[in-house]
């Protein structure tokens, strides 16, 4: 369970501050499709990197499964995203001149797993998401769809709790983000909770919580 | 992460991004090349110097000779030097009148004789002139117009003891009684001439004992001499002599050089900081997502700045070996003859044989330097980067 208190992101100071997020109070259950929806510069990608440790809150607390990670110091959150957070984002963020395989193993490098086994699981997420011929292929020699199921790939290898998505259909083509948002979908089959930022209505409507944020603040909360 | 697996990360990123490490490695080789070279240079300068002093003294032996005046302590001075064991043996000539060192060719009445006051020496008999007629020279001597010639001028010119020597010099005219006749055998200095009144002692000192021949020995002299001076307010006669005149030479070269060498290798010390200091920044503004990536997906601050340090330390590592190597091959074959030439380029007609050699702690001293470079300079920058929110390095933003 995610738990947002009163939460607010104030950017810049005096008669130039802007509330990116004002007030969000929330509670994320455990195990569902969650999609977060609103304008450009509503505050929903703000409030993505709020619950992925990727941000500082200005106030308010985050607590996740009892933790409140809006205090934890530098390293421990690095930690706890390390094990606890899986992300994607539209503009993938790999590194171009590695391997798929490299890509997708650096979490758990940076877990201190194991050559053989994060071998292991890598390999075995690459096979899942169909790129077991691009294993040894440079990132940079992928098509969008292809960068974006390595993205996916890396999300899931350390099997964490949370997946958080920001955009990952945004630069893809209708059969490749139809790709991605049934992998979305199935992770969340396997228990995972997912976190979707989308503009597109028809994908928000795939999952089983969306919420709607309208100048930092929630304006509905839709269940299915 | 394991130490291990980020050794491997940082040298996969510097081998994938292999034409910005070819660029750093050829710039910090040439400016560590400089390094490397300049202190070849000062520690062959070092060596040589050292090393052609204790061959000069092998072949000649170790002279200086301090000319004195009358009023000057030449007991104190030379137990002064004993005391530091400057020297093995000594020889002490006494002028009277006027008299030094070489042929007489003015000589009014002779054409060449030799003028040989006592020779003195301590642990060495062979540097006393042997007296064959009339009296030692003895204190009494000091100021009176006496004068002891050896055996060969005496026969040559049949003079005996008690005769009248007469010569001019300088347009004066000069009497002396011949007060005794010593060894032709056994007299080992030749004098002439020249315009000195009254009566002065000259010390030669003669030090064979190569492990007492360094640069401290004529430093320890030059500190005598000016206690001496400085204690009898004197403006006496300067310490000379090959070796000492060798010395003087060779501390001008090392000094130049050592100058020289030290604005450069300062400078090229700069450069290199300046260069570092930019790239890495430039490295981290560039690689903003790959590095917010890594932390995003849970590496620690300490993490990264080993991931950058480790690839900086490769780069020195093979920069400074390639300089090494370059180093090492211009130092077996072009320096042989660049070295003279330079030296007599700067310094003009020198003897200074030079046998160029590689300094190991000009190496050393660039790896040191270079690595502190790199590591304070990626704390800076890092500290204040990785506590930055992540998604702000992830999108490059403040």
């Amino acid at each position: 369970m995610i738990q947002l208190n009163d939460v607010r992101k104030i950017y810049g100071e005096g008669e130039s501050q802007v509330k990116a997020l004002d007030g969000i109070t929330l509670q994320i259950p455990d195990g569902k499709f969650i999609s977060i929806v609103g304008k450009s510069g509503s505050g929903k990608s703000t409030l993505l990197n709020m619950i992925g440790a990727l941000d500082n809150v200005s106030s308010g607390t985050i607590e996740t499964d009892g933790i409140r990670i809006d205090d934890l110091p530098s390293d421990k959150l690095a930690e706890y995203r390390n094990k606890n957070i899986g992300y994607i984002f539209q503009a993938f963020y790999l590194e171009p001149q590695f391997t798929v395989m490299e890509n997708v193993e650096m979490p758990l490098i940076i877990a201190g797993e194991d050559k053989a086994l994060r071998r292991e699981k890598a390999h075995k997420l690459i096979e899942r998401l169909g790129l077991l011929d691009k294993e040894n292929k440079k990132v940079n020699t992928l098509s969008g769809g292809q960068k974006q199921r390595v993205s996916i790939a890396r999300a899931l290898v350390v099997d964490p709790k949370i997946i958080l998505a920001d955009e990952p259909t945004g630069n893809l083509d209708v059969k490749n983000a139809k790709e991605v948002m049934d992998l979305l979908r199935e992770i969340v089959s396997e228990g995972k909770t997912v976190i979707l930022v989308t503009h597109n209505q028809d994908d928000a409507k795939k999952a089983d919580i969306t919420i709607e944020i309208q100048d930092g603040k929630i304006a509905c909360i839709e269940e299915r | 992460m394991k130490f291990f697996d980020l050794c491997k990360l940082s040298f996969k990123n510097l081998f994938y991004n292999f034409y910005r490490s070819i660029a750093s490695i050829v710039m910090l080789t040439l400016l560590s090349v400089i390094i490397i070279f300049f202190g070849g240079i000062m520690k062959t300068l070092n060596g040589d110097i050292q090393k052609n002093l204790i061959d000069q003294t092998e072949k000649y032996g170790m002279d200086m000779s301090m000319i004195m005046s009358e009023k000057q302590n030449t007991q104190e001075f030379i137990e002064l030097m004993d005391e530091q064991g400057l020297f093995d043996t000594y020889t002490m000539s006494l002028y009277m009148g006027v008299g030094a060192f070489g042929n007489v060719a003015e000589a009014e009445d002779e054409t060449k004789f030799r003028l040989h006051p006592m020779c003195m020496g301590k642990e060495n008999a062979s540097y006393t002139p042997k007296l064959l007629q009339g009296h030692t020279w003895s204190e009494d001597c000091k100021g009176k117009k006496y004068i002891w010639i050896d055996e060969e001028t005496a026969l040559s010119t049949d003079k005996k003891v008690g005769d009248i020597l007469k010569f001019s010099f300088n347009n004066q005219n000069f009497e002396y009684e011949i007060r005794g006749i010593i060894s032709s055998s056994s007299c080992l200095l030749e004098y002439t001439f020249f315009d000195f009144e009254g009566y002065g002692v000259d010390v030669t000192l003669y030090q064979k004992n190569l492990d007492k021949v360094d640069m401290d020995f004529f430093k320890r002299l030059e500190d005598i001499d000016k206690y001496l001076i400085s204690k009898y307010n004197l403006q006496t006669n300067a310490i000379s002599g090959s070796s000492y005149n060798y010395y003087l030479s060779a501390m001008t070269i090392k000094k130049w050089a050592t100058g020289i060498g030290i604005f450069l290798i300062a400078v090229c010390i700069g450069c290199s900081i300046g260069s570092i200091l930019n790239t890495i920044k430039i490295n981290i503004s560039k690689n903003n997502y790959s590095l917010g990536m890594m932390r995003a997906i849970g590496a620690k601050s300490s993490e990264i700045y080993w991931y950058i340090v480790l690839q900086w330390l490769i780069i020195i590592f093979i920069a400074t070996l390639i300089a090494g190597i370059i180093v090492a091959i211009m130092t077996a074959t072009i320096m042989y003859d660049i070295m003279p030439m330079m030296l007599r380029l700067i310094f003009g007609d020198i003897i200074l044989i030079t046998t160029p050699q590689i300094s190991y702690w000009a190496i050393l001293i660039n790896i040191f330097v270079l690595f502190a470079t790199i590591m304070l300079s990626s704390l800076v920058l890092l500290r204040k980067y990785t506590q930055k929110p992540v998604i702000n390095i992830l999108q490059g933003g403040e």
